[in-house]
Formats: structure tokens, sequence, C-alpha cells
């Protein structure tokens, strides 16, 4: 129970973060790169109940 | 000795207060759909033979409440809705003056307030929700220890003493399954729509329609559980109880000399008595978990409602993930309905195992 509002948290502050971040990144090249990079990390928060499993 | 003085006599012996105070409370709080109704008057209207309510009235005032919740949820639509034209106001504005960041970052803020009503109202109902839950759970638990007895004293030996674990364990075991995992499954998956109606990508939004999905499956799996054992148990005790209450019958009538026929026929009315008070009781409890749903599922839907028609209204002018989320926010409160629905429904199909068990027919 504990673990799943853990997940939850991190997921919506995650969320939340990325977007403010998004909006303040300058447009350049890289931006479409970095937002890619956002993509992957909210998979591994999303993901990220299962490392117990491997534990 | 008439049946009258022998319901009276059984009547007397029984202590209904408590039920009688959940009745009171049900009926009070149901804002007069229902009215309070003690055993005796359903006892009686059963022998007499009289219908026990008003159904026009009871549909009229159905109607009432579900009109006066959907003006109490008036104000979170017409917020949500004033929001979002302030948001498509920003997005015009944005457009002719070319500053993007400005204007996105506005755009966010006010999805974010939105998030903060549509959280906050989703709390609410699903205190409510929890609240419901837990007194009907209450009013089983409360309900069980006078019927089983009465079940017992009518000849069903083997149905009591099999069916009183089975059933209280169900009751609990589905109270803690449904407060400790579905509920918040399903408010985990709200939490992942409102967030997800900040970010143009659908990076949550599989997850949250998948869990509400889940916390469904799991209700009915549940129910079908545990009724379906309920009723199979209902079944096979039945037949037993019949046999143990025809060898006495049996025995009675033959081997007690003279006075033996008499005795046999007078215990066949008195245990048709105990059946009618069984039934009464049972009828009382039917009537009491129907008062403690119907307000709350009322309630719940009309924020249902509220939810679908902002979203309908957001379409046009705010952004689409918004009016997508509040669409989705409605379907996560109808699912709530289902849930508490699905759970009055196990609690109506044990009270009816419960009556249906030896109805004066058993011995026959």
């Amino acid at each position: 129970m504990e673990m799943m509002k853990e997940w939850v948290k991190n997921i919506f502050i995650l969320i939340l973060a990325l977007t403010f971040i998004e909006m303040l990144l300058p447009t350049s090249r890289m931006e479409k790169y970095i937002k890619f990079i956002f993509s992957l990390v909210v998979m591994a928060t999303i993901l990220s109940p299962l490392l117990i499993l491997l534990e | 000795m008439d049946y009258d003085s022998i319901l009276q006599e059984q009547m007397d012996k029984l202590d209904l207060s408590e039920l009688e105070q959940i009745m009171d409370d049900a009926a009070k709080q149901s804002n007069g759909i229902f009215s309070s109704i003690s055993t005796d008057d359903i006892v009686q209207s059963f022998i007499d033979g009289k219908p026990l309510f008003d159904s026009e009235v009871i549909m009229h005032n159905l109607l009432d409440v579900f009109l006066y919740e959907i003006k109490a949820g008036l104000i979170l639509g017409v917020e949500i809705i004033s929001i979002c034209i302030v948001m498509g106001l920003l997005k015009n504005f944005s457009n002719s003056f070319g500053d993007k960041p400005v204007s996105t970052l506005g755009t966010v803020v006010c999805s974010c307030l939105v998030i903060t009503l549509c959280l906050k109202n989703f709390m609410t109902t699903y205190d409510a929700c929890l609240d419901t839950l837990n007194i009907m759970t209450r009013t089983m638990q409360i309900l069980l220890p006078i019927m089983i007895p009465l079940l017992i004293a009518m000849g069903g030996f083997s149905s009591g003493g099999v069916l009183n674990p089975v059933i209280v364990g169900a009751i609990t075991a589905f109270n803690t399954a449904l407060q400790k995992f579905i509920l918040p499954i399903l408010f985990v998956s709200s939490i992942f729509i409102l967030i997800n109606s900040l970010t143009e990508k659908d990076y949550v939004s599989r997850l949250a329609v998948f869990l509400r999905k889940a916390a469904v499956f799991f209700t009915g799996l549940a129910v079908t559980i545990f009724a379906g054992l309920t009723a199979i148990q209902g079944l096979v005790t039945k037949t037993a109880d019949g046999l143990l209450a025809n060898t006495a019958r049996y025995s009675v009538d033959n081997f007690v000399p003279i006075v033996g026929g008499f005795a046999a026929d007078s215990i066949d009315m008195v245990l048709s008595c105990v059946a009618v008070i069984k039934n009464g009781i049972g009828v009382l409890g039917i009537i009491i978990i129907l008062c403690l749903l119907t307000v709350p599922v009322i309630k719940i839907l009309a924020i249902a409602v509220i939810y679908k028609i902002t979203s309908i209204l957001v379409g046009p002018i705010g952004s689409k993930q918004i009016a997508g989320s509040l669409d989705e926010m409605g379907s996560a409160v109808i699912t709530m309905a289902v849930i508490l629905f699905l759970c009055a429904l196990m609690f109506l199909i044990f009270l009816t195992i419960i009556i249906g068990i030896g109805g004066g027919t058993l011995w026959k």
C-alpha cells in the first residue's frame, strides 16, 4: 500500500515537473531528443515497481 | 391459540432495536424516498396481503433527489467551464502576440486549477462511496445474528450452521477487498487520468483505463464467487434441513401417544410463524440496503452526468486533453456507482438466500 502511494506520487510529480520543464526549454535542435529522453524517464518510473520482482 | 398470538409472542422475544435504529437513520438519510417501516408493519402486510410501498411517490421523490443533486453539482461544472473559456482566450491571444512559452504556461496553470477542482470533488465522492459501503456492511453484520437464529429456530439447523460463517466471511472479505484494494485502484486511476490532461502525450492514459477496468473486473469476480458459493451451500443444506425437520415431526406424530398428532400439527404452525417473522426481518433488511444504496448512487450518477456534460461543453472551447480527461473522469465516477451497486447486489443475494430457505414449505 505504502509502495503504491509512493509510485503514484512519483508519477504525478514527475509528469507535472516535466510539463513545466518542457515549456521552459529553449527551442533548439536538441529539443526533440530531450523530449524523447523525458518519455523514457516516465516509462522507467511506470516500470519501477517491477524492480522488486527482480530482487 | 391463533397465529396472531404466536407471532406476537415470538416478536416480543426478539431484540430489534438496533435494526430499527438503522432503518430510521436510513429513511431519514433518503430524504423521504422511503418511509421508516417496522418489522411489525411488514409482517402485518404479509398476512393481510397489502403492498408495502406507494411506487408513484417513490418515483417522484427519486426524480426530485436527482434534480437536487444535479443543481448541487452544477457549481463544479460552471467553474470548470469558465476556466476553460479563459484557457481558450489565452491561446488566441498568444497566437496574435507570438509569445509561445508564456501562453503555454498560462494553459498549464489553468489545467492545474481544473485538476485541483476535479480531485477535490472526486475525494468527496470517494468518501461518500466508502461511507455507504461501511454502513451497508454494518447493516448486514447486525442483520445476520438476528436472522440466522430464527432460521435455526424454524428447523434450518444445517443451513444456519453452514451459512452463517460463509456469509459473515464473505461480507468481511468483500468489504476489506473493496476498501484496501479496489477503491484505491479507482482513485489512482482517476489521478492518472487528471495528470494526463497536462501533457500532450499519452503518458499514463492507457494505464489509467487499464486500472479502472481491472477494478470493475475484480469486483465482478468477487461478487460472482461469493454469491455463487453461498447459493450452492444454500441449495445443499436445504435438503438436509428437510430431512431433520421431517424426522422430528414424524417421531412426535408416531411415538408420543394420543396427543402426538396435535403436537405435530402445532409444531408446524409455530414453525410457519417463525418463518413469517424471519422473512419479515429479511424484507426489512432488503429495504434498509435499498434505502442506503439509493441516495449515494443517485448523487454519484448526478456528478457523473455533470462531468460528461462539462466535457461536451469544453470540447469546442478548451483543449482536447481537458475534454478527454473530463469524459474519463465521468466514467471513473460511474464505475464507483457500479461498484456500490454490485456490492448491494451481493448483499441482496445473501438476504434472499436466507429468506428463500424454508419459506414454510421445507418439510411438506
